[in-house]
């Protein structure tokens, strides 16, 4: 084979292995994008799922339940977090939307994991109890909830609106923001 | 050969294995996270059989004393009664030497609102609030027509057909 051909040939393997290389790369980056484009569901499938949604659930000391049915007047979220999570502790820009939103109007409930998992109360909070250890398997059937923290924010007739599982960002309070807004 | 001839040919092995590695980076598909996270919740565990029963009672069959074990099942609303009477039965059929605790969970305000007029004397405790994470494992184990037992891996199939009350009792003896 001649040098000329041999160049040739290299010069196009060089060519392929750009090109290959720049379409990964391109690929990669839709992929993200696209993973990162909508909230993971949490929804469970595969279950049917009641008409309306309840969030019906009790405090530690199970004395008052709290009650929120689909179809009320204001929208609703629960954060799902614990005492024995870190990334909980210093979900600041969770907690600011918590502020955030109990300014809007919107009740914001506690939920923990386990028993003995309940966290101090850093917002001032109704007299109602706001931080359920023990929910409604009505509830529970509906999601799928693997990790603390998790926020999920529903409409008043109870469809979800906006959720996300881990520590949020200041660009999530104000999406979460502009949902409740919208 | 050139000098040009041998750069290129290590351009193009640094390219290809560059390649190489971006494509075990790829991120996963969105069907494949939320796949990974289906299985997550499939791996939740039943801990400690704790909660509100139907009738607002708080119900602790914890701590864990030697020997005991808690198994957990769910009732379901549209086929309450054979449940209630699968697990009667089997509870019957379980010597107090087994250590066995039963610990039902209700699978919604319709299955508590109905259950709450069918108690019965020396019935197992039943829950209509319980922890997150049990009562996940609880579900979840239910879909696949299983009951689980505390802090042990995996269910047990009693939903499927054949599978009598005596064959439960006979597997849950020490």
């Amino acid at each position: 084979m001649s040098s000329r051909r041999i160049e040739t040939a290299i010069l196009t393997m060089l060519a392929v292995a750009i090109a290959m290389d720049v379409a990964l790369l391109l690929t990669a980056k839709a992929k993200a994008a696209h993973l990162y484009s909508r909230p993971f569901s949490l929804t469970r499938t595969g279950v049917i799922e009641p008409d309306a949604l309840a969030f019906e659930g009790m405090s530690v000391t199970g004395e008052r339940p709290t009650t929120v049915r689909s179809n009320g007047a204001r929208s609703w979220a629960v954060r799902y977090v614990s005492n024995k999570c870190a990334f909980c502790e210093t979900d600041v820009h969770g907690k600011r939307l918590v502020a955030e939103l109990e300014k809007a109007g919107v009740d914001v409930f506690t939920l923990v994991p386990r028993l003995g998992e309940e966290v101090v109360e850093t917002t001032s909070r109704p007299a109602a109890p706001r931080q359920v250890t023990f929910v409604s398997m009505d509830w529970i059937k509906r999601f799928e909830l693997n990790a603390t923290p998790t926020f999920l924010l529903f409409r008043p007739d109870g469809s979800m609106l906006w959720q996300r599982t881990g520590t949020l960002t200041a660009r999530d309070v104000v999406a979460a923001l502009g949902k409740v807004t919208e | 050969m050139k000098a040009h001839l041998v750069v290129e040919s290590v351009l193009i092995a640094i390219l290809g294995i560059h390649g190489w590695f971006l494509l075990d980076k790829m991120p996963p598909t969105r069907e494949a996270v939320e796949r990974s996270a289906t299985e997550a919740n499939q791996r939740l565990r039943l801990l400690d059989g704790r909660g509100i029963g139907v009738q607002g009672d708080p119900i602790d069959l914890g701590p864990h004393l030697e020997g005991q074990r808690i198994v957990a099942f769910l009732l379901r609303h549209g086929t309450l009664s054979e449940d209630l009477n699968f697990w009667r039965e089997v509870g019957r059929l379980l010597p107090p030497s087994s250590r066995v605790r039963l610990l039902a969970y209700c699978d919604g305000a319709a299955c508590v609102q109905s259950v709450t007029a069918q108690i019965k004397e020396g019935d197992f405790p039943i829950l209509a609030y319980g922890e997150t994470v049990a009562a996940q494992a609880v579900f979840n184990a239910d879909l696949q027509g299983n009951f689980v037992i505390a802090r042990e891996p995996g269910g047990t199939s009693w939903r499927h057909s054949g599978i009598q009350p005596v064959d439960i009792a006979k597997g849950l003896r020490p």
